[in-house]
């Protein structure tokens, strides 16, 4: 990398040139940024879906699952018995399943949890089934995933993965075993099984060991269709994991293949790709950017909520959630029998595998079921929307050295001293907004601890972090408005502005590549408004960036995406006041979600906005607040 | 066609009576094989359940080849991956290379030497070399001399200038003629036939530069050889396009006793069937393609040559059975001078 400086101590010329035009050119690169991701959406800019692995062999093999009479006596009696013993409350029948797949010939067992939530008094117990089918001619070292969460609306589904059990349990060439997991609770169980599964104890999930194991997970396929709507017509296909994790593209491009197969259409966030003619054409283009800006928001904020899959990421264990929906027009195709031989294909397919999933992309969007955007592709949009950033730091610093250089006459030594002061003033700032940062992540823990009998539900644990979130902010001002002036001069806003463009430049550049997702939305909103704070003079200008600042707040800025997000999604135009209280309470169970995401999954969403993001934004804060005399 | 014009030629002599003349026309027609035996080596080199074809191949050639005479002890067949006992393998014990005929390939006829981890790049030039351990058993071994016909048939994955072993390791075509031209200069073949049946497979035999070695290939540099079909039932590609077609014209045309010729066999897969081309090297094979026999390098046949003419033995290739009984009883006399009826010194490999 070239110096900074000429051999004659001077920056070279093309550093004065950036200086010069600095305002011009972070302008020009943040909406290079932006035009740049809107580009990588049309398809001259982005590549077909294809298959790496050659073992894979997807589609070769004639399905064979037949058994509709099979499915429907499964899914009719465990309706049967849920409706009779439980009623209304739709509890999950484990003896029967257990019996059921002992009936069939695989050894099932179940397993017991309890998870212990913030928000929800009492501790969450559930049991999970699951039933191990062996491979008879393979040694069982590795072992295929199906999963189902137990809900009223997924008995269906659960018919279904019996009847493929026994189907399976009938065939010969398998290598690896099939586990076949029905989970209560939904993504806790699976969670519970899976800790137990690779013996990695959580703090708030007590869950059993597992009686029996299958040797290294290839691969996972969660089946979770709602009742009473065969035939299906579309397959969802879900794919985005805890921590903004994706699934090879191999796995993803697998299913969409099984159920191009199977006459069904596969669906991203249940948009439909665009028709072949269309894919060239305007109407083609919001299709696609629609689903990009979907699969985004979906890895940036990424939950448990969209189905089994999410959790299987922790484990390295490559997973996508099937979920078929939609009114198919003919009888003949999209009924249960048509999801099994989807399953099945999936499964042969994965059977043919001989090493883990490694050929294909981990990191990457789809715009379409079709098409893919590569990491080398989606990168550099960050680096143009965070180049101004890291241009600005640098102009800033450089402007401040000189400063510091040119008022060297006479003053010389009082200056440098008031220099590297004010360099050491500001380190009690970032000290304090990085704690505030790391008192707000803790705070969930101490007031919840799994351990006491203490249990706080939603509304409290809230208002107990928006409290603090809110009133902290207070903190620098306070120390500013009383401690002398002398101490926080004009030149140490400017050291702390450089710390914090450069703090924020360094925490969207390493998530980018983690989470790419929450890592450009950072980028796209607080990027610009990080790169123009400054302690104003004016008035005015002091209130506009105060209010952007305000704005950009975790928690306010998360109400007004939410308020957003309703105003755009609700069929009918709200009043203000309902669309206000909405937005708070969808905040709410936002924040609650994302501690209860990093107690239960390891999610660090809720670690990245406090420790991360919160301190940056308390030193802007500070910055803007600075009263210079 | 050809044929019946020599016939009619030769029965237009034979008006003068000379049987031998006519026999000698026809025979004449194809050049004269110099060789008495012939080998085959057969080698699959990659493993994992979605190569099954080329298990197929290899299967397929061994089955033609044993049918035109070849036995097994002169055959040595490397499969890098077990098929049949697969754990994919939905009909387990069998190997097809035909979606419709149902033709099991292995069996308990099937006699494959090298089998799995031991089909290495160091096993297979040892192989043709000779150089193997003294433990090496006789299966194992290339035991061909001056007089053999060896045929060479790889398949599997390969590239230009290579041919991948096991998915580990490579051979490549410097390495394959310089294994040929050890095999010259110990006397180990008489004419060699080199069939390569992989991805840009011409570049095997590009660095060939030893007498006497006539090379195919499924397709030229810079081509993909293809396979042929999927099996729906197994779920693999089942066998690739170059064998396929070639083998049907083993298998239909040509029978222990017919005349087809190698430039028959070298045009039985145009590139309207190859898709590929298929790519021949004859520039150090001496004799015209079209006046050799298929049958000189896939099968063991014998032609048999009657003579009409006097033969006069000399005199000292004939023993007299008496004199040799003396000579016996002499020996037996002095113990110091024992020796064996047959005092041959034992082959050194």
């Amino acid at each position: 990398m070239r110096s900074l400086t000429r051999s004659d101590g001077r920056p070279p010329k093309w550093l004065n040139g950036l200086r010069r035009k600095a305002n011009a050119l972070c302008a020009l690169l943040y909406v290079a940024g932006l035009i740049y991701l809107a580009c990588i959406v049309w398809p001259s800019f982005n590549d077909r879906t294809y298959f790496s692995e050659n073992a894979l062999l997807p589609g070769l093999v004639d399905d064979e699952f037949v058994h509709r009479e099979r499915t429907n006596t499964f899914a009719k009696q465990l309706r049967e018995v849920v409706q009779t013993r439980y009623g209304k409350e739709y509890g999950m029948p484990h003896d029967w399943l257990l019996e059921q797949l002992e009936s069939i010939g695989l050894e099932a067992y179940a397993q017991n949890f309890t998870a212990f939530l913030p928000g929800i008094s009492g501790a969450v117990e559930g049991t999970n089934i699951f039933a191990v089918m062996r491979a008879a001619r393979a040694p069982s070292v590795e072992s295929i995933v199906v999963a189902v969460p137990f809900r009223s609306n997924t008995l269906g589904s659960i018919g279904l993965a019996l009847s493929l059990a026994s189907f399976c349990r009938e065939q010969i060439y398998w290598s690896k075993d099939l586990i076949f997991v029905f989970t209560e609770h939904e993504t806790i169980g699976m969670q519970a099984w899976l800790s137990a599964y690779h013996r990695l104890p959580i703090s708030s999930l007590k869950a059993d060991p597992l009686a029996a194991h299958g040797g290294a997970i290839q691969a996972a396929l969660a089946l979770e269709a709602t009742d009473g709507s065969t035939p299906f017509s579309n397959v969802d296909i879900r794919y985005n994991m805890i921590n903004g994790q994706l699934p090879n593209l191999d796995l993803v491009n697998l299913l969409v293949k099984m159920t191009e197969k199977e006459a069904l259409v596969p669906t991203l966030y249940m948009q439909e790709d665009p028709h072949g003619q269309d894919l060239y054409t305007e109407k083609g283009y919001w299709k696609l950017a629609k689903t990009s800006f979907k699969g985004i928001v979906a890895q940036a904020f990424s939950r448990a909520d969209s189905g089994l899959h999410s959790v299987f990421g922790a484990y390295g264990v490559q997973a996508v959630t099937i979920s078929p929906y939609g009114k198919g027009r003919t009888k003949s195709q999209g009924g249960w029998v048509d999801i099994g031989r989807l399953l099945e294909g999936g499964l042969r397919s994965v059977n043919n595998l001989l090493e883990k999933f490694h050929q294909s992309f981990f990191f990457y969007f789809l715009p379409s079921t079709h098409r893919y955007v590569s990491i080398g592709v989606f990168m550099p949009a960050i680096g143009l929307l965070m180049g101004p950033v890291l241009i600005k730091a640098l102009c800033v610093w450089l402007d401040l050295n000189d400063e510091g250089e040119s008022s060297a006459d006479g003053d010389a030594k009082a200056k440098k001293e008031t220099k590297s002061e004010s360099a050491l003033a500001v380190l009690p700032l970032i000290v304090i907004a990085h704690s505030c940062g790391a008192l707000l992540y803790f705070l969930p823990y101490l007031l919840f601890n799994a351990q006491a009998s203490i249990s706080t539900n939603d509304q409290q644990l809230f208002q107990a972090i928006a409290t603090i979130a809110i009133t902290l902010p207070i903190c620098p001002w306070i120390i500013q408005r009383n401690l002398a002036d002398k101490d926080f001069g004009v030149p140490s806003m400017v050291v702390l502005r450089v710390v914090a463009l450069l703090e924020l430049a360094l925490i969207v550049g390493v998530t980018a590549v983690l989470n790419f997702g929450i890592a450009v939305l950072v980028a796209i909103f607080v990027a610009p408004i990080s790169t123009i704070t400054i302690p104003f003079r004016s008035k005015i200008g002091w209130a506009l960036n105060s209010m952007a600042l305000v704005l950009l707040h975790p928690l306010v800025a998360c109400c007004v995406a939410l308020g957003v997000y309703t105003a755009l999604t609700v069929p009918v135009p709200p009043t203000p006041s309902w669309l206000a209280q909405r937005a708070f309470e969808q905040t709410v169970d936002v924040t609650v979600g994302f501690i209860r995401d990093s107690l239960v999954y390891q999610s660090h969403l809720y670690a990245f906005f406090t420790l991360a993001l919160f301190p940056i934004w308390m030193m802007f804060w500070t910055i803007v607040h600075h009263r210079s005399e | 066609m050809l044929l019946s014009v020599v016939v009619f030629t030769a029965c237009w002599i034979a008006s003068s009576g000379d049987i031998t003349a006519v026999q000698r026309n026809v025979k004449e027609f194809f050049e004269r094989s110099g060789h008495t035996n012939n080998w085959a080596i057969l080698v699959c080199t990659s493993r994992f359940w979605f190569n099954y074809r080329h298990v197929a191949n290899v299967l397929s050639l061994y089955h033609s080849v044993k049918r035109l005479g070849i036995p097994d002890s002169q055959i040595i067949m490397m499969l890098a991956d077990d098929m049949p006992c697969n754990a994919r393998n939905p009909r387990p014990g069998t190997v097809f290379n035909n979606a419709q005929q149902h033709i099991n390939l292995y069996g308990s006829e099937v006699e494959v030497d090298y089998r799995g981890y031991e089909v290495t790049v160091e096993n297979f030039i040892r192989l043709l070399t000779g150089r193997l351990p003294s433990a090496t058993p006789r299966s194992k071994r290339l035991l061909t001399d001056h007089q053999s016909n060896v045929l060479i048939y790889l398949t599997g994955h390969g590239g230009d200038g290579f041919l991948k072993f096991q998915d580990a390791e490579e051979i490549t075509n410097v390495d394959l003629a310089d294994a040929v031209e050890q095999m010259w200069e110990k006397n180990r073949y008489h004419e060699m036939f080199v069939i390569a049946d992989t991805c840009q497979s011409a570049s095997m035999y590009q660095k060939l530069y030893s007498p006497n070695v006539l090379a195919t290939s499924s397709s030229l540099v810079g081509e993909d050889s293809l396979s042929h079909h999927v099996d729906r039932s197994i779920g693999v590609y089942i066998i690739d396009r170059y064998t396929y077609y070639t083998l049907e014209f083993l298998e239909r045309q040509v029978q222990p006793t017919t005349n087809k010729t190698m430039r028959e066999y070298l045009d039985s897969c145009p590139k309207n069937k190859c898709i590929s081309t298929v790519g021949v090297r004859d520039d150090l094979y001496p004799k015209d393609t079209e006046r050799v026999r298929v049958t000189d390098f896939f099968g063991a046949v014998r032609h048999v040559r009657t003579l009409t003419d006097r033969v006069v033995l000399p005199e000292d290739w004939i023993t007299d059975a008496d004199s040799f009984r003396n000579e016996q009883r002499e020996a037996t006399k002095s113990p110091s001078q024992t020796f064996a009826l047959t005092d041959v010194k034992p082959y050194r490999i």
